[in-house]
Order: structure tokens, then sequence, then C-alpha cells
């Protein structure tokens, strides 16, 4: 792999990871099927369980219940990311998330989870592209307050 | 277009999209003319019901807008597609902040406004560079604060 394919790949990867963002916050389960998880997918909450969720349906399932009726807004900053093959690759996002319980917007009163994190990750190239192969997120911090 | 070509174009229009987020929050509009929108350009808000046309209609009505009050608006993880040699398509989060004095006219709607959404748009490119031909931009969540 030359170095252009090498950027190449890297921005591909960014491209992937903000897609697993708009897919989260919009709540775009089809994007995750199509467009940015390997089917045997893992992801492991490190803060509230330390064995990961195995296989593409059961992380979709946990994101579902996890944000049915909620709002959400997770932005990924700072990425580190380093080939391991021409197939395969790892990455470091920090992160930063919000979660709003309840209600709009505009509401006083609604509960607000206010995080931050890191993403570590490893990706895989399939035929149609690079996918997310595993993920485990830990925890800085997770602030919890009421919108006055 | 060889890989590094399309490379350099992501590139350019990431460094484009940035001079959009210094014009608006320095109030440089000249800026904002220069370097930022094609002639030709359309901005869309529907939260605000607006679609203003063409870069000096564009301009002048994000600058009335804009006039005494601070923001700040920060864009992460773009998702850039070319879809010629001369023209893309992007996708932004976006995070916003807006400070309005008393004397405000909006001052009733919000003293200190938090904002999260994303800009999908697309871009052209002209003799003089790559330029913003569109912008919509939805919204994930706004909670207006008032400041005692």
């Amino acid at each position: 792999m030359d170095a252009t394919q090498r950027l190449a790949a890297i921005e591909e990867i960014k491209r992937l990871k903000a897609k697993y963002f708009l897919g989260v916050d919009t709540q775009d389960w089809d994007l995750f099927r199509r467009e940015i998880f390997v089917e045997k997918t893992s992801f492991q909450l490190s803060e509230f369980r330390e064995e990961p969720y195995h296989g593409m349906e059961k992380v979709l399932a946990m994101f579902g219940q996890g944000l049915a009726g909620k709002y959400s807004v997770h932005h990924g900053h700072m990425p580190i990311i380093e080939l391991t093959s021409d197939t395969t690759a790892r990455g470091l996002w920090a992160m930063e998330d919000r979660i709003y319980l309840s209600g709009d917007g505009a509401a006083q009163g609604t509960l607000v989870l206010h995080g931050f994190g890191h993403y570590h990750e490893t990706y895989a190239k399939q035929a149609d592209g690079w996918r997310i192969e595993t993920i485990r997120l830990t925890r800085l911090r997770l602030e919890t307050r009421t919108i006055a | 277009m060889n890989e590094i070509e399309r490379l350099l174009a992501i590139e350019e229009i990431k460094q484009l999209k940035a001079k959009y987020f210094l014009g608006i929050d320095t109030h440089d509009w000249d800026l904002w003319r220069r370097e930022v929108w094609a002639p030709d350009a359309k901005l869309e808000v529907p939260e605000l019901g607006s679609c203003v046309e063409g870069r000096d209609t564009l301009v002048d009505w994000v600058m009335e807008r804009s006039a005494n009050q601070v923001s700040v608006h920060h864009g992460h993880m773009p998702i850039i597609e070319l879809t010629s040699d001369t023209t893309a398509k992007g996708l932004w989060a976006m995070e916003d902040r807006i400070y309005r004095p008393k004397d405000h006219p909006d001052y009733a709607d919000g003293a200190f406004i938090l904002g999260f959404g994303h800009y999908r748009e697309t871009y052209v490119k002209l003799d003089i560079g790559w330029r913003i031909a569109s912008t919509l931009l939805t919204r994930l969540r706004v909670t207006r604060h008032r400041i005692s």
C-alpha cells in the first residue's frame, strides 16, 4: 500500500466513523447494516458491563433500546488511525455525547447525560469498503443535570 | 481525477467549510463573499422557515441576523464525497452557541442558545477554487436558556 492509498484508507475510515455518529443520532439502524458494521461486530460498553454485545443485531438492539424515545448528540474528535495491514486498521476517537432523556429541547426539567470518553476500535476492509469490526467505549466522565 | 487529486479536493472542501465557520463567528462577511459561497448559493434553514438564494442576499440575511450577538459554531466529522471533478456533496455534524445581549430584538427567544444538528451541502469548483453551492441545516436539538 503506497502513501496515497494509505491516506485514502484513513480518510475512508474517518468517513465511516462519521456515518456511525450520524446513524446513532438520527437512529438510522439500516445505515449500520448497510454501511457501518461488519456482521460479526462487537461493542463493549465497559462502564456498564464487561461482556461485549456480539453481532450486528444484538448491538443494534442495544442501541435501539438505549435510545428509544430519547434524543442524542454524539461527536467524535481527534482520531488516531493506524493501518495494521492492507485490510485492517485500528483507531481511537475522543468523544463527547449528550443524551436527553425526555421532553423537547426548550422544556425545563429535561434530564441530560453529558459524557466524555474514548472509542477504541478496529476496522476491516470488505469487498464493499471499510467497516467497524469492534468497539470498546471507555468514559472519562459522565455528568447528569437538569435543564434549568 | 486521480486518488491524490481526490484527497486534495476533500482537504480543500474541509478548509472551505472551516472558512465558513471562521467567517460567521468573526463576522467577516468579506471573507464569506470572497472565499466561501458560490454566486448562486442557497442557504436553507427549515427551523426558521427560511430559504435564501444568491450570495449577496444570503450574506446580507445572515449578517443582519448575526448583528449584536456572539456566536460559536463548530463542525465535526465531515463526510465528503466527490460527485464529479468539479462537484461534491458533504455532511457535517454541527454544534453552535449563540449569546445575545439584553437589547437584542430576539433576546426573549433566549439569551443563550445551544444547538446541535447537521449541515447537508453541495460544493462546486469554480476557476477560483471550491465554493459552497447549497447548505441545508437540520437540527437534532436546540435548547434556549436565560442568563441571569
